[in-house]
């Protein structure tokens, strides 16, 4: 006999404003590199998904997106909300993902080798919702570049030395690469593949 | 509901007119756009209740990002009163209902058929240009194929070459709307045939900056605070239009972009603000020019 399946939870209750309002917000953050923002709304108990990584979800994928799941949010929940509303098949491909959601920066770290797109096309990229504790616009690092006028200062504990520095290379990449959703569970920052990342002296050595 | 109303009423439609699966489709785009700053992100332009070259892809572009707490400005050449301004305004205060206004410092989001208002914008708002022929390389190369190969390649070779035909044939750079720029040093861009003057408004705007190609499928994004550079040559280094000695006949202003307007069959003519909102705004501060009908008032 199946499992009992829970209930799946609530999405938006007003889905034509919800979406417009939440994709307000990632627009400005994507335009505003490092910028944090408060979300405009919190999806809660979509699975293993913060509440702001499942408005980004609801407000970013349908049936033309492929979404991929690290080990620790690919769990039923999750697959049964993101499917029920929004109709994204997962993938346990990175390469085919277009929306990628992560549960800590260090499923960037293993193998999961995400799509840069191509110099052709290199729109045809993954797109990171990476969880994170918090987001601070202190020391940390320094990003520059579109979308800031001079340098931004920018720092999360979960981002360590090492996602800078993979960040460093995506930016290397430059047209090509992925680009970031950083989620709280309540706030969002963004980092395009076009900001320039400049690690502090203080975290440096 | 009776078939008598049924019939009577007008169709009712989602905000904006799109349904939600396009609307998220054009967000997606948006992001890239934005992401990759100059760069012509296909997508899946929609038909729209009017004809292509009528500002479809500036539509589409609005309709997706509008809010129900947005308010609208539309302009056509700098004017809000010419039909093609009129008319998407009124289709987005019918499928919107949003608040519209003709103030730039009012609107959240500008829908333009190229211009940028002469009042500098600010952060808080979106400035969605409608453009014709995204692709600067086009009337140069007209194969899609090799106009990618050359973005890819940043291969630009070939626009330099017709600047530099300009001067050889004009002995100046005779471009003066559709100006290509060079973005973040390494995508051409078509800024959309917005006047050369207006160029240098692109750069480094505060505002961000949207271009919505519906016939052609592309759009195209430039974030606040981007390098947006004209290209031209050392020795013949991009200028923009001037009018030395003219000024506004309704409202006196000087450095800003005109409009001629032939006054009589002996070919009598005068100038005007092409952007009809900072025009009026100087008319109800004050500032008058020659023609306008109270300055010999004023003067007496």
């Amino acid at each position: 006999m199946p499992m009992p399946q829970q209930a799946i939870a609530q999405g938006f209750t007003d889905l034509t404003h919800q979406s417009q309002q939440s994709f307000k917000a990632i627009m400005d953050a994507m335009a505003q590199p490092g910028k944090i923002y408060d979300a405009p709304h919190k999806v809660d108990n979509a699975g293993a998904l913060n509440p702001v990584a499942a408005m980004t979800a609801l407000t970013l994928c349908d049936a033309e997106t492929l979404i991929y799941l690290d080990e620790a949010l690919n769990t039923p929940e999750t697959r049964q909300f993101l499917a029920f509303h929004t109709g994204a098949a997962t993938t346990s491909d990175p390469q085919k993902a277009q929306f990628a959601f992560l549960s800590s920066a260090e499923a960037l770290e293993g193998d999961h080798n995400f799509n840069m797109g191509n110099h052709e096309y290199p729109d045809q990229s993954s797109t990171v919702i990476i969880a994170v504790n918090d987001l601070a616009n202190q020391a940390g690092v320094t990003l520059s570049g579109p979308g800031i006028e001079t340098s931004r200062a920018f720092a999360s504990s979960s981002l360590n030395q090492q996602f800078w520095q993979q960040a460093e290379a995506n930016n290397a990449e430059y047209p090509l690469g992925i680009d970031h959703i950083f989620v709280t569970e309540t706030q969002l920052a963004a980092l395009p593949r076009s900001t320039k990342i400049k690690l502090d002296p203080a975290q440096g050595e | 509901m009776s078939l008598d109303q049924l019939t009577n009423e007008a169709p009712a439609y989602n905000f904006a007119y799109l349904d939600e699966q396009t609307k998220r489709m054009i967000r997606r785009a948006i992001l890239k756009g934005i992401a990759v700053p100059g760069y012509q992100v296909p997508f899946a332009a929609r038909e729209m209740p009017m004809p292509y070259g009528w500002g479809t892809g500036g539509v589409q572009v609005t309709a997706s990002v509008l809010g129900e707490s947005d308010i609208l400005k539309v302009i056509d050449q700098g004017a809000d009163d010419t039909t093609n301004a009129v008319s998407i305004r009124n289709f987005f205060a019918k499928t919107a209902n949003v608040d519209l206004t003709t103030h730039t410092s009012e609107a959240t989001v500008i829908q333009t058929r190229h211009r940028i208002p002469e009042e500098e914008l600010q952060e808080h708002q979106t400035l969605v240009y409608q453009v014709p022929i995204p692709e600067p390389l086009r009337f140069l190369e007209p194969r899609e194929t090799e106009t990618r190969k050359m973005h890819a390649l940043s291969e630009y070779g070939l626009i330099h070459v017709k600047l530099y035909e300009d001067i050889a044939t004009h002995g100046h750079i005779a471009t003066t709307y559709a100006y290509p720029v060079m973005v973040e040093g390494r995508y051409v861009m078509d800024p959309s045939p917005t006047p050369k003057f207006d160029n240098p408004k692109m750069h480094k705007s505060k505002a961000l900056q949207l271009f919505g190609a519906g016939r052609e499928k592309r759009i195209y994004a430039l974030p606040p605070h981007t390098d947006v550079v004209s290209l031209d040559f050392e020795d013949h280094p991009f200028t923009i239009q001037e009018w030395p000695d003219t000024k506004c006949a309704m409202c006196g202003a000087e450095g800003v972009y005109f409009d001629e307007v032939i006054l009589d069959d002996a070919g009598n003519n005068m100038f005007v603000c092409s952007d009809s909102d900072y025009c009026e705004t100087r008319q109800s501060e004050g500032h008058l020019g020659p023609l306008n009908a109270d300055y010999k008032e004023r003067m007496q």
